[in-house]
């Protein structure tokens, strides 16, 4: 999941419009100064100096701190304090969009919150498809590569199993994966170690042991990054029988082999939950 | 392993048959012998008082009763059981939450047949 710029979020929900965006921007460029520009404010390398230490740092793998060090004669104390500078000088976009007053300071901080939240909402949902592409391709024993990832309504396709986990607490999230027979069979074999019978209780118990799996470890990867989430025990639908959650789910159509499967993330609104 | 060697019985408690069938898969072999294996949490407390086990290898999530409820009713049975929790749930919270209430330690899945022996010949107990 590709991770928005703040400036795109409000941009995209209306709360601001492109002139102030890219006046934000213009104010960040004024006001955000490279290390070499900073070094010729507070009179440590002349204009020269800093243009040819830009040069090297785009042409180089060197980092910026060697670079100054080597082209500029800097010590590694005077570039500490530039970085500091740096950063504590630093325009954000949100606080350049306040300051060209295009946002309040209450719109910015709800907003901001929002953002913040969306953020980890993507990242708990791109977790849940990335562990669930590993431990299917690691019990079946094939391997597995994401070809496509979107928002779409959710169907199950015909001839497809649908076995899914909700995990919930600070968020509610349900993994789906929807699953050719084939693929149920190779799982359910590389979980027992045995050849399992088609279509029968200890095929299924199987695959949804791996989805259980999956939840668990979900859970346990997204709290390292805030939200602490608990699984409720796998279930087995049928398409008549299937029940989504309402709106649009993330879609990731994962190809094994000669066979493709479905992995599908509902992110349930927290006004929902 | 020699017939008439005793082994250290073992109870596993989860609700999902395969996981059942997996650590008797396991445990085949070894030093250790399943005298037990129950999908229910209410049904292993009073499993748990007519066998009494050596280990129970106690699921965290479970349809019905938790693990971490029937974990606390053995242990009011015999505050000595050695109960381990096994979950592929691995939140501090959730680790925390388990060896408070007296589990004697917990085991997140997925985990290899030798890691598994070797995590439960770490837990000492002999027949």
């Amino acid at each position: 999941m590709a991770t928005t710029f703040f400036g795109q979020y409000l941009l995209a929900k209306g709360v601001i419009d492109r002139e102030a965006l890219l006046d934000a921007l213009d104010r960040q460029r004024q006001s955000n100064l490279s290390l070499p520009e900073l070094a010729v404010q507070q009179g440590l390398i002349d204009r020269k100096r800093a243009d040819a230490i830009m040069v090297q740092y785009r042409l180089s793998n060197q980092t910026m701190e060697s670079i100054l060090s080597e082209i500029g004669g800097l010590a590694p104390e005077q570039v500490e304090r530039l970085q500091h500078k740096q950063r504590s000088s630093w325009l954000r976009i949100g606080a350049a969009l306040v300051e060209g007053g295009h946002l309040s300071e209450e719109e910015f901080a709800t907003n901001f919150e929002e953002y913040r939240s969306m953020e980890s909402a993507a990242e708990a949902v791109s977790t849940c498809v990335e562990l669930t592409v590993f431990h299917l391709a690691r019990v079946a024993g094939r391997p597995a590569k994401l070809e496509s990832v979107g928002l779409e309504e959710d169907v199950l396709e015909d001839g497809m199993h649908r076995f899914s986990q909700r995990i919930f607490g600070d968020g509610d999230y349900t993994i789906a994966v929807d699953l050719p027979p084939v693929l149920v069979a190779s799982v359910a074999k590389g979980m027992l170690g045995f050849d399992v019978e088609a279509g029968t209780e200890t095929e299924a118990d199987a695959v949804s042991e791996v989805v259980n799996l999956i939840g668990g470890n979900a859970c346990t990867r997204i709290e390292q990054f805030g939200p602490l989430l608990r699984p409720e025990p796998p279930i087995r639908s049928a398409a008549d029988t299937l029940v989504s959650p309402a709106g649009p789910v993330v879609r990731a159509t994962v190809v094994s082999a000669d066979v493709s499967f479905d992995v599908r993330v509902f992110a349930v609104a927290d006004e929902e939950t | 392993m020699g017939e008439t060697m005793t082994k250290v019985s073992v109870m596993t408690v989860d609700d999902s048959a395969a996981i059942l069938t997996i650590i008797a898969a396991y445990l085949e072999d070894s030093e250790f012998s399943v005298i037990a294996s129950e999908r229910d949490g209410r049904r292993a407390v009073q499993r748990f008082e007519e066998i009494r086990p050596d280990i129970v290898l106690l699921d965290l999530i479970m349809p019905g009763q938790s693990g971490v409820e029937t974990l606390a009713q053995i242990l009011a049975i015999d505050p000595d059981a050695c109960i381990v929790m096994i979950s592929s749930l691995g939140t501090e919270d959730a680790i925390h939450e388990c060896l408070t209430t007296g589990a004697r330690s917990f085991l997140q899945k997925p985990f290899t047949r030798d890691d598994f022996i070797v995590f439960m010949r770490g837990l000492g107990k002999t027949a």
